[in-house]
């Protein structure tokens, strides 16, 4: 029997063997100890990232899936989506390198749930097996609730995570749902299988879809999850708060992309208005609700899932330039959703409260000017990467034929930029006397400066990043 | 251009050509320069105007270097020169390129955007409340006023469109009072809903036109668009214009804007919000849905006409100074629509110098207005007077202010309400006959304000009234120097836009000959016929 296959899993293996060792690392004492566990944590992702470099030459190729070993699948659209989960992993250790305090003694915890959650991710998005992409995005919900839960003793931060846990298990079961429901229409839960045998969108294909797409939705915070996202927010430590959002986003927009645009592509009928719709109504409830957000924290998170529920809205059309779209909207998001809530752990030390920020220009012009920078690009003004990846968004939701899509999202832009832009008058009012705004660590300095970076470059270089997702959308659609 | 020049001296091959980026992305530098810059002493606050006027100056002397040079051959305006085209976002459903252009339709608009911007900093010269932010917001909106102009990629022209938005509310919410902040509402919703329109637009566009491609230059002239997407992709960009220029029935958000901000800022919404509203109607509703502007012309004609009655009136009507501005803005959008749905290139050309002579004219009323309200704390018209004595500077900028923006010969106003009014004639005489009376109802509005300010009795406040100096006077005399430039040196600039134009009515009579058709003998209307011919 070859052991080969074993070399393939080397990417999830290096990331399991960091979350133990980064669990080790912060059994020692010392004062150094959150920056060591930091450090293992970076160097897990690093590794991984390196380790994935084997694949990328394989992965040039023209005949696609290059590396199979029963639901493993590493194609161009697994190292994509492996290389945005992991380069948001890292930001998100960095992120939260000021999180001391509010983590101690579960550094070592924090970390490596951090890589488990990364993993769960990794495998959602690496594979074409249905029971494979429950069984990632089942790590992935967990390791999201156990992060919220880091603060056991306060009774409040407790019974949000009891609830997200409930949430979160609800989700996944509705996944798996879906896939019984699969099961049971195509004989298989290959992707490929049941891309070849679903051909007729009857009610069983809608109910599977249906269900599948509010799984792996609960991780993105869509639709009927969005009150969830808000509620479990407030009580939870920011630093699980960004890992959650950030790294569960990413999961989930993963596991979604591979499993419409290659199970269901024969049926369109079946999923693509829900997609749509849901997608279109998370990004306007999300805006709305944004309007009346009194703490920069809540408008943050409302402002990420309005762009996640955007970017549902290209997988409508049924192309690899639908499918390139949402993943630039999914290498937007992390940089979106890492910066955002950093820049709420940043600012926020003064206080996150409207009233608490009224006048920061005055007290603190250089985060202020990164925090509209950062609310700018959430809210897709130009010339930021949001904008760019929002343009290309509404184009394919519109070549796909639904304009309607169009009109909705740009209701919600509008909305979300009433929103954005209160907030920045807010900053702005002059002669209000506070609190400055204190340097973060260089870990967190390092963390913006990264996430900053690529907001304020993914407008003007988005052709090569266009370039990267379109390469990565190609293998979805082959041999349809 | 520039560029090209300096290393063509030196003998090697030619570079790329980047004087468009410069020219719109100059602002951009400055502003970015200024939010490092510290403005707690004098001195820095001093840095801060000198770094802000430095950059609206780069902008100023290359668009000033490279038209000048441009007019020297007038058939240069039917080319899109100087330009540059790289490729920017490639293989999505709209793919969008880096593509800058500049020809007779934009060229000259471009050039007094920079007019504006350089005015603009001076008149804000002795802002010393958060200088950093006033001078910074407004050369960060003027990149978007700028880019809209220089943009030939729809894309990229939609991206310019929604940048200033977010800054041009900013500063009007800056002004402070429940007043700005509910102006700056007003103005951020009616904008914003302009984006959307214009995006819906634009993906209408790239998508159905059977070419993936947003560039104007592959849009304009190789693909034809069904008559239904024309007709929705010209509604739209129309529907966007009205917003974004403040037309009837979206007047009140400009109106208030004007009313509610400072003079400086008041002369970027009106001038902004007029050049690209009027230059995205030429361009991309004429230009790129021509049959759709053949199927809609009658309703165009119909906005014209209410927006150039309702802004006339309106300015007759109205008693507080600042509002009076706002409506003489609408009245001359009505008039730019009207030349614009002549369909002809004498017309769409009179329309294009009727919006360089809004953006020179209007502000320098309301740089007059912004003086005589502040200073005197009267805000409505029956509270002054005799203001000439003791401001004879202010009321001789008044007076050449309205001057251009009526027409009267030697300024910018009467070669563009000439070709506005012979261009549109054949096609809408009584449309001609509305816009003329429109206009004389507007200068009685703006002489019985001149008068009720400048002459009579002095009021209770006018020993407060200073009369204009320094910065605020060097403002002035820019408006007024390009006024009379613009007014005596028309025939060096109209035919090099006529040139521009004529492409966009040749496509109209391409797509829409039955229309079109019986302008084409009223061309021999045009007072520069013979020039336009050379070409």
């Amino acid at each position: 029997m070859s052991l080969a296959f074993l070399a393939d899993l080397g990417p999830e293996a290096v990331l399991v063997l960091g979350a133990a060792a980064a669990l080790a690392v912060s059994r020692r004492r010392g004062d150094r100890i959150a920056w060591e566990v930091t450090a293992v944590g970076i160097a897990a992702c690093c590794l991984t990232f390196a380790d994935s470099l084997l694949f990328w030459h394989a992965s040039l190729g023209p005949a696609v899936p290059d590396i199979e070993h029963g639901s493993l699948l590493v194609d161009r659209y697994a190292l994509f989506v492996e290389a945005v989960i992991l380069a948001a992993a890292v930001a998100v250790l960095l992120l939260s390198g000021d999180s001391t305090e509010q983590l101690r003694p579960l550094q070592g915890e924090f970390t490596a749930l951090v890589l488990l959650l990364a993993l769960g991710g990794l495998v959602a998005a690496a594979s074409q097996d249905l029971v494979t992409i429950g069984v990632g995005l089942t790590l992935a919900a967990t390791a999201s609730a156990l992060l919220l839960g880091l603060r056991k003793r306060e009774g409040a931060a407790a019974q949000a995570a009891v609830q997200s846990f409930c949430l979160l298990a609800g989700a996944v079961a509705l996944f798996l749902a879906g896939v019984v429901v699969l099961y049971g229409l195509t004989g298989t839960t290959q992707l490929t299988g049941i891309a070849a045998r679903l051909t007729r969108p009857d009610t069983a294909a809608v109910l599977a879809a249906a269900l599948l797409i509010l799984g792996a939705g609960g991780l993105l915070g869509l639709g009927p999850f969005l009150g969830w996202r808000r509620r479990s927010a407030d009580p939870a430590p920011l630093a699980a708060v960004l890992a959650v959002t950030t790294l569960g986003g990413l999961a989930g927009l993963g596991a979604l992309v591979r499993v419409l645009d290659t199970g269901f592509a024969r049926v369109p009928l079946a999923w693509t208005v829900l997609v749509a719709a849901l997608g279109a109504a998370t990004a306007l409830g999300a805006a709305l609700l944004a309007l009346r957000a009194s703490r920069l924290r809540q408008l943050v998170l409302l402002l990420v899932a309005g762009d996640a529920g955007l970017a549902l809205t290209a997988l409508p059309a049924l192309h690899h330039h639908g499918a390139a779209a949402t993943l630039l909207a999914t290498l937007v998001f992390a940089p979106l959703a890492a910066g955002g809530l950093g820049m709420v752990g940043w600012v926020g030390a003064v206080g996150d409260r409207r009233e608490d920020l009224r006048g920061l220009w005055g007290r603190a012009p250089g985060p202020c000017v990164a925090l509209v920078v950062v609310l700018a690009a959430l809210a897709g003004l130009p010339p930021l990467a949001g904008f760019i990846s929002w343009f290309q968004l509404l184009g394919a939701a519109m070549a796909a034929g639904f304009g309607w899509v169009t009109w909705v999202a740009v209701l919600a832009a509008t909305v979300a930029a009433v929103a954005v832009l209160r907030w920045v008058a807010v900053l702005l009012d002059p002669d209000v006397e506070g609190p400055t705004v204190a340097w973060p660590g260089p870990l967190v300095v390092a963390g913006l400066g990264l996430t900053g970076l690529a907001l304020l470059l993914g407008g003007p270089v988005a052709g090569p990043l266009v370039g990267l997702a379109a390469r990565a959308a190609r293998p979805i659609f082959l041999g349809f | 251009m520039i560029g090209a020049q300096l290393v063509a001296l030196a003998g090697s091959a030619a570079p790329p050509d980047i004087t468009l980026s410069i020219i719109v992305f100059a602002p951009l530098l400055g502003a970015g320069l200024i939010a490092f810059l510290p403005a707690d002493t004098d001195l820095q606050r001093f840095r801060v105007r000198v770094t802000a006027l430095g950059a609206a100056l780069v902008s100023f002397l290359f668009a000033g270097f490279d038209l000048f040079g441009e007019l020297a051959n007038v058939g240069q305006g039917g080319l899109p020169q100087p330009e540059e085209h790289v490729g920017w976002i490639p293989g999505l459903p709209v793919p969008v390129s880096y593509h800058l252009a500049g020809d007779g339709v934009s060229f000259p608009l471009l050039f007094v955007a920079t007019i504006l911007l350089l005015v603009l900093v001076l008149a804000s010269w002795r802002v010393r409340d958060r200088s950093r932010i006033h001078f910074g917001l407004i050369l960060f909106s003027g990149v978007g006023l700028l880019g809209v102009l220089a943009a030939y990629d729809l894309g990229l022209l939609l991206l310019f469109f929604v940048w200033p938005v977010a800054p041009v509310v900013l500063l009007v919410r800056q002004g402070g009072g429940p007043r700005a902040a509910a102006a700056a509402r007003r103005l951020l919703v009616s904008w914003l809903l302009s984006c959307g329109c214009l995006l819906a637009a634009v993906l209408l566009l790239g998508l159905r036109a059977g070419h993936p491609s947003l560039d104007l230059a592959t849009l304009t002239t190789v693909l034809t668009l069904p008559r239904g997407v024309s007709t929705g992709v010209f509604a739209l960009v129309v529907a966007a214009c009205i917003l974004r220029m403040g037309l009837v029935p979206a007047h009140l958000p400009v109106v208030d804007a004007a009313a509610g901000s400072s003079p400086a800022v008041a002369m970027l919404t009106v001038g902004s919000g007029l050049l690209t509203g009027g230059y995205t109607l030429a361009r991309v509703a004429l230009d790129g849905a021509p049959r759709g502007a053949d199927h809609l012309a009658a309703p165009l004609l119909g906005l014209a006409v209410i927006t150039m009655l309702w802004g006339a009136f309106g300015a007759y009507a109205v008693q507080e100074l600042r509002r009076l501005t706002g409506y003489v803005v609408i009245c001359l959008g009505g008039l730019v629509v009207l030349g614009l749905v002549g369909y002809s290139e004498t017309s769409i050309a009179g329309a294009l110098y009727l919006l360089l002579t809004a953006t020179l004219g209007v502000p320098l009323l309301l740089l007059v207005v912004g003086a005589v309200t502040e200073r005197t704390r009267a805000r409505r018209l029956g509270e002054l007077g005799g203001c000439a004595e003791v401001a004879p500077r202010l009321s001789l900028l008044w007076a050449i202010g309205a001057a251009g923006v009526l027409g009267i010969p030697l300024l910018a106003g009467f070669p563009a309400l000439l070709q506005v009014f012979s261009g549109t004639f054949p096609a809408h005489r009584y449309g001609v006959a509305v816009g003329c009376l429109a206009l004389v109802v507007l200068g009685a509005a703006l002489f019985r304000a001149g008068s009720r300010i400048f002459l009579g009795p002095p009021g209770e406040d006018v020993e407060r009234l200073r009369d204009a100096q320094g910065s605020e006077l060097y403002a002035g005399a820019i408006l007024v120097a390009f006024l009379l430039l613009f007014g005596l040196g028309s025939g060096r600039f109209l035919p090099y836009m006529v040139n521009g134009t004529d492409l966009i009515s040749g496509r109209l009579a391409a797509e829409a000959p039955a229309m079109v058709a019986p302008l084409i003998g009223a061309a021999g209307l045009s007072l520069l016929d013979g020039q336009g011919g050379a070409r």
